[in-house]
């Protein structure tokens, strides 16, 4: 038995791993409120539309129960989700303290980590987050809701798409007085924003230093849901202009013509069918485009689609949500910088590698990136794709690739090593070449590669 | 009201601030379901009137 890491700060619900299953114990005040939550028809009515985690009970023991969460494919963080993929973990959040006020209970946290996506459906996994509702009770998640959510997606809103990095930096939500500062004057004015962040943010420094005991007064439910109703208007209310970024229009500068592009999907299909793999992790997936394609061949059950900028991440989430896909989890990942373990004792947040374990890895049109752009030694890009599966579909792109010409417009060539041989030699050190392939109509080559045997 | 046992820190100044902006708010919601009630009873007996105006075989 071992305590789930990311789990300890509510000690009458607590996860822990058994046999490579997770199961969640809930005690005490906990058991009463997880009976309410049953018996009010409020788990059926969240479950029912996919809103909550479903689980099965294991053990009741009258004060205290047993229960087993189903699980996510692949667990992801905030800090790592575009702006659209926020926005919906929000307003799911809205809603279902919405329906557990109407069935007289209340969610005690509204921590964006109790959300988790399963490709692009944000659903709640935290069942010992209900309480029973005591009329005339604040909600005592508010505070929380406006660090973990609102505050940062402000700032993705009005000051930098980026800036959901900082869930990174403030692991309990971005500080409002914080929040204050970077936001634009416009922002700051709308009301919506002046109350909830800017004379919230006042309100908190006004009172961090007094330690009183507040007697808070009695809030009407009807006013609950009057703040519940304005954070949800505001946060619907908060949408993306069309932005360009150095990516948003790739697909349309691409050295690829439609030729080019079909074969590059066919030589992926194929090879997808010969390694059957079950997961798959798309490093530098713009918006998704091949990460389809692998989810195309049969043996592929989800794949992670990772990529560096947060407009084709979101244009891949907001292509997902639409069709409601679940296979596929958009995410905004630096690769030169992946998400690295954190929280306390460096154990409540795995870091990306950790997470983002797969049977196969497709880089495409991504080693110039990491070999010229950051200049990262080619045997060490190969050394990291084996860190993180057993088999690999690789692209090459060559000096000569204008796209590679690019990158070195304004800089010395350092890298005498970057041609199709040192290319070689560096992955065969890691990997069996088992296929290569030219693309036609392009000066590109795809590799599939099988791992050694690992050495330890 | 007692005061609250949360195994979260609510924190003294959003807890304050809360009951604050919900009197606000609920002015705001208020007014405007009023408003929304308001407006739809006035189309509603525009309706009524022109529906009368004309020949019907309801009822």
């Amino acid at each position: 038995m071992r305590n789930e890491p990311s789990s300890f700060r509510d000690p009458l619900s607590s996860l822990y791993w058994k046999d490579s299953r997770l199961y969640r114990k809930l005690s005490g005040a906990s058991y009463r409120d997880y009976k309410l939550l049953m018996s009010s028809g409020l788990y059926a009515h969240l479950t029912k539309r996919g809103m909550l985690v479903r689980h099965s009970q294991i053990a009741d023991s009258g004060d205290e129960v047993t229960i087993e969460p189903e699980l996510i494919p692949v667990v992801s963080y905030p800090y790592e989700w575009s702006f659209a993929q926020l926005r919906a973990a929000a307003l799911l959040t809205l809603q279902i303290q919405e329906m557990a006020l109407a069935h007289e209970m209340s969610l005690k946290d509204a921590s964006a980590y109790n959300v988790q996506f399963v490709g692009s459906v944000p659903v709640l996994i935290d069942t010992g987050s209900f309480e029973a509702y005591v009329e005339g009770e604040p909600w005592v998640a508010y505070r929380q809701f406006c660090q973990h959510f609102l505050a940062p997606l402000a700032l993705m809103r009005y000051t930098r798409l980026d800036l959901g990095a900082l869930l990174r930096l403030f692991i309990d939500g971005v500080p409002l007085d914080l929040a204050t500062t970077l936001l634009p004057l416009r922002a700051r004015l709308r009301p919506s924003m002046a109350l909830h962040i800017v004379a919230h943010g006042v309100s908190q420094k006004r009172h961090a230093d007094n330690h009183e005991r507040v007697v808070a007064r009695r809030i009407p439910k009807y006013n609950v849901l009057a703040i519940l109703s304005n954070l949800g208007h505001t946060i619907e209310g908060l949408q993306l202009k069309r932005l360009a970024t150095e990516w948003g229009a790739y697909y349309t500068f691409t050295n690829y013509n439609d030729n080019a592009f079909r074969a590059k999907s066919d030589i992926i299909r194929q090879w997808c069918d010969r390694i059957a793999p079950k997961r798959v992790l798309d490093l530098g997936s713009n918006n998704g485009q091949f990460s389809r394609v692998v989810l195309e061949a049969a043996a592929v059950e989800y794949a992670i689609s990772a990529d560096i900028d947060p407009v084709a991440v979101n244009a891949n989430y907001v292509k997902a949500a639409a069709e409601h896909d679940t296979r596929i989890l958009p995410l905004r990942i630096d690769l030169t910088n992946p998400s690295p373990a954190l929280g306390w004792n460096n154990t409540e947040r795995s870091s990306f590698r950790d997470r983002a374990q797969s049977d196969l890895v497709l880089a495409l049109a991504l080693v110039h990136h990491l070999a010229i752009s950051n200049n990262v030694p080619l045997r060490q890009i190969a050394a990291y794709f084996r860190e993180l599966a057993p088999a690999l579909i690789v692209e090459f792109v060559p000096k000569s690739d204008s796209q590679t010409q690019k990158l070195l417009a304004n800089r010395k060539d350092v890298f005498p090593d970057y041609t199709e041989a040192g290319f070689g030699q560096a992955f065969g050190e890691y990997f069996t070449l088992e296929k290569k392939s030219m693309v036609r109509d392009s000066q590109r080559t795809m590799y599939l590669y099988r791992a050694h045997a690992k050495t330890t | 009201m007692a005061h609250l046992i949360a195994y979260l820190d609510p924190g003294s100044g959003s807890l304050i601030f809360q009951a604050l902006v919900g009197a606000v708010l609920a002015v705001v919601y208020f007014a405007r379901s009023g408003l929304t009630q308001l407006i739809r009873k006035v189309r509603h007996n525009k309706r009524t009137r022109e529906t009368s105006e004309e020949p019907s075989d309801a009822e």
